[in-house]
């Protein structure tokens, strides 16, 4: 079977890429009820991957099956650095629908971003996984990552 | 239960309120133990020693953080008055993507190490909750490195629990 092709985003991606994201925060709410979706989150997830596909400092790849189905996403924001110092950048969102898991979509494309990141001048990469998923932090420490940092929640 | 009925405010016990907001006067006291915790965590998440900027860098921080309305500092002090730790953090309002958007996050806190095992911490991070809810925070968060699992074992007895791990990976250089 071929591999289906990764390429960089476009802006006629915006309805498949909001629909991804938003089975990515369903799927987010239903291990972790602290995840809950904001009432408003739905529209704001389209401006946002709006704004993201226009911003040059966002790294936005995508999976595409035959030249037309989008099924899986990574991004990627470089952030602010002065001239001349190393450049630092941070994975966010990878998604994969989930019809489409187990064959290797997400290690292709995370590891595409950091070409990519690598070849902008970064030199170092942060990536958050939410608590509550032992598969993650593996796939990350798989891809050459070492946790270095907790964050932790209460209620107010 | 009113604390300060059952201690006569003339002879104030031992850290009796030992937190309070920093001020201006506070700043040299704030910078060493600033100073202080960026070695401590830079060497608990392995990396190397502090620049030989980040002085002057920790300078113009704090003293943008003694001038801003929304940035909370609160400091602990032992009974003579001493400044001996600190705590900042902020409320901030994050996208509508989980349902608490307004997010008290505790950045850093930093205690001497012979102030440690007194209950500063404890007060400290009491009084910055107290800080961040009178801002408006829904929801507390802080963050610890991997390797300091003192802070850890703090947060979680203060009822954190674990939100999200942060990994880290460096790039080979061109």
């Amino acid at each position: 079977m071929e591999a289906t092709p990764l390429r960089m985003a476009r802006r006629g991606d915006l309805p498949s890429l909001h629909a991804l994201w938003q089975a990515w925060l369903a799927e987010q709410a239903r291990g972790d009820a602290r995840r809950a979706p904001h009432p408003d989150a739905g529209p704001w997830l389209a401006s946002h991957v709006a704004a993201i596909l226009q911003d040059p400092d966002h790294v936005l790849l995508v999976a595409e099956e035959g030249g037309r189905l989008v099924v899986a996403f990574a991004v990627a924001r470089l952030l602010p650095a002065p001239p001349g110092a190393l450049r630092e950048a941070e994975i966010g969102e990878v998604f994969v629908a989930p019809p489409r898991r187990r064959r290797g979509l997400a290690r292709r494309l995370v590891q595409r971003t950091l070409d990519l990141l690598h070849e902008r001048g970064v030199r170092e990469v942060r990536a958050s996984v939410p608590e509550g998923h032992p598969g993650a932090l593996a796939f990350g420490r798989s891809l050459g990552f070492e946790p270095v940092e907790l964050l932790l929640q209460r209620e107010a | 239960m009113d604390e300060n009925a059952a201690t006569p405010p003339a002879t104030p016990a031992p850290h009796g309120t030992p937190c309070r907001a920093a001020a201006r006067q506070d700043f040299a006291a704030l910078l060493a133990l600033r100073l202080h915790f960026l070695g401590e965590r830079a060497r608990l998440e392995g990396l190397p020693g502090l620049s030989a900027e980040a002085r002057a860098r920790c300078e113009q921080r704090l003293s943008a953080w003694l001038r801003q309305e929304d940035r909370l500092l609160r400091v602990a002090q032992d009974a003579a008055g001493r400044v001996l730790g600190y705590a900042t953090g902020q409320v901030v309002t994050r996208p509508p993507l989980w349902r608490a958007t307004r997010v008290g996050d505790i950045a850093e806190l930093y205690l001497e190490p012979q102030a440690r095992g007194q209950g500063l911490g404890r007060a400290l991070v009491s009084a910055m909750h107290e800080a961040l809810r009178a801002h408006g925070a829904e929801v507390l968060r802080a963050a610890v490195p991997v390797r300091d699992e003192a802070a850890l074992a703090r947060l979680q007895a203060a009822g954190y629990q674990p939100w999200q791990h942060v990994l880290r990976r460096t790039l080979a250089g061109a």
